[in-house]
């Protein structure tokens, strides 16, 4: 039985990607229409990540990322690596069974955020100037405005949307998962399921 | 082989370096000039039209900032037009490399354009999932108008309906995956995929005039990179 599931596993995981790149592009164009000082653009890379292993989550975000380039704004491709970055932390996390309780994904967010403020920092200030048609460009804009060096205001700015951002965003891939029946979620990677208690 | 989709993602991409590349906006004219031409020539309204909407937000909200650092102190950004050009330049070039040709369909084109084994599996999955989550969401937001939940059709409305549509898409885009991955496997698709892409390379040989189209942006980089950095 186990083998059937396994020669099945890479397929499985192929499949997931379109509804990472859904999810993603859903939530995302959502919030960047309305200009709000977040992005909420990478809750199918962190559910794809659990259910699919680090190379999906990649290939999620990544590809999200390519999409959303030609359909909501040019300067996001120029963030996947932002996404692989969010991939890779969310699976370190998962194997140390960083989601489990509720604390753990307060801290494990936040902490998400800090990094991925500081890894897109560079690319909004060396190649837009600081300013990438985001909500947080705002709070960069208003930074740069009262003095701020470009580089100051875009970390500043990413340090001050980026962690409440991916805190949310943690808590929701965790709920969609809670919320998905146990015997589609035993399909996937089960072992870090486990470790995570969406899976018993 | 070279075929006629991988020159489009070449020209395209020579484009993208080019954009990044410049350091003054008046260099970047050209291209915008000529990738608007491409899409009138060739009757890309769609495509064009679809560019403008989304671009017209970005701009004014630089326009915006723009204006706010002029009212807040004497600090002006130093490359607004830069940004703003080479943002249309690149949304055009991602729109050019990705424009299906008249006449093919998503399963060719994505094999003309070199995907092969679990990248194609991925993108056929895409082209036919995102349409079936499309028709879930309007299906639940329909039920739960009917039912009284929603006031008006409004897209705010709509939007505020997210939280609720998320669960049960998400679940039912799981199933149906799941599904389709059993199926595929079954009937060993991969494997067929693969021994077809050899015929369908074939027969999309490139032609010279294509060719020559893709030395125009490759000639632009190498003007950029004398005139910026030499």
């Amino acid at each position: 039985m186990s083998t059937s599931v396994n020669s099945k596993r890479p397929i499985n995981s192929a499949l997931l990607i379109p509804i990472g790149i859904a999810l993603n592009l859903a939530l995302g164009t959502v919030v960047h229409l309305l200009k709000l000082p977040i992005f909420l653009d990478a809750v199918g890379t962190i559910v794809v990540t659990l259910l699919g292993g680090v190379t999906s989550g990649i290939i999620t975000g990544v590809g999200s990322f390519v999409l959303a380039g030609v359909l909501v704004n040019p300067a996001y491709p120029w963030f996947s690596g932002t996404q692989v970055v969010i991939a890779v932390f969310a699976r370190i996390v998962a194997v140390r069974s960083g989601y489990k309780t509720v604390y753990r994904r307060i801290v494990f967010g936040l902490l998400l955020g800090v990094v991925t403020g500081i890894v897109s920092a560079p690319v909004t200030a060396f190649l837009f100037g600081g300013i990438s048609g985001s909500g947080a460009s705002l709070i960069t804009a208003y930074l740069m405005a009262t003095g701020k060096k470009v580089v100051q205001a875009v970390i500043l700015s990413g340090l001050a949307s980026e962690p409440l951002d991916k805190l949310f965003q943690t808590l929701l891939a965790y709920i969609l998962l809670r919320g998905a029946p146990p015997d589609i979620l035993s399909r996937f990677d089960q072992d870090t399921l486990k470790k995570n208690g969406l899976l018993k | 082989m070279i075929t006629t989709s991988s020159v489009r993602v070449a020209s395209g991409l020579f484009v993208v370096c080019g954009a990044l590349l410049a350091r003054r906006w008046h260099i970047l004219i050209p291209a915008l000039f000529g990738l608007v031409i491409f899409f009138l020539a060739t009757r890309q309204f769609a495509t064009l039209r679809r560019c403008a909407i989304t671009m017209t937000p970005i701009v004014m909200m630089f326009l915006g900032i723009q204006l706010m650092s002029r009212v807040l102190s004497s600090a002006q950004f130093q490359t607004p037009w830069l940004t703003i050009l080479r943002l249309c330049t690149l949304m055009l070039a991602f729109s050019y490399t990705t424009v299906l040709f008249e006449g093919q369909d998503g399963a060719e084109k994505l094999i003309d354009l070199g995907l092969k084994n679990n990248g194609l599996i991925i993108a056929l999955s895409a082209i036919s999932t995102l349409p079936l989550m499309q028709s879930t969401a309007r299906r639940i937001t329909e039920a739960r108008f009917a039912a009284g939940f929603i006031g008006r059709r409004s897209i705010f409305a709509t939007a505020t309906q997210l939280p609720y549509i998320l669960g049960p898409l998400f679940t039912q885009a799981l199933r149906l995956a799941i599904a389709r991955s059993d199926t595929w496997h079954q009937r060993e698709l991969s494997h067929r995929l693969q021994q077809n892409l050899a015929v369908i390379h074939r027969s999309r040989r490139v032609r010279s005039y294509e060719l020559l189209t893709a030395l125009l942006p490759a000639t632009w980089i190498v003007f950029i990179i004398v005139t910026e950095f030499l």
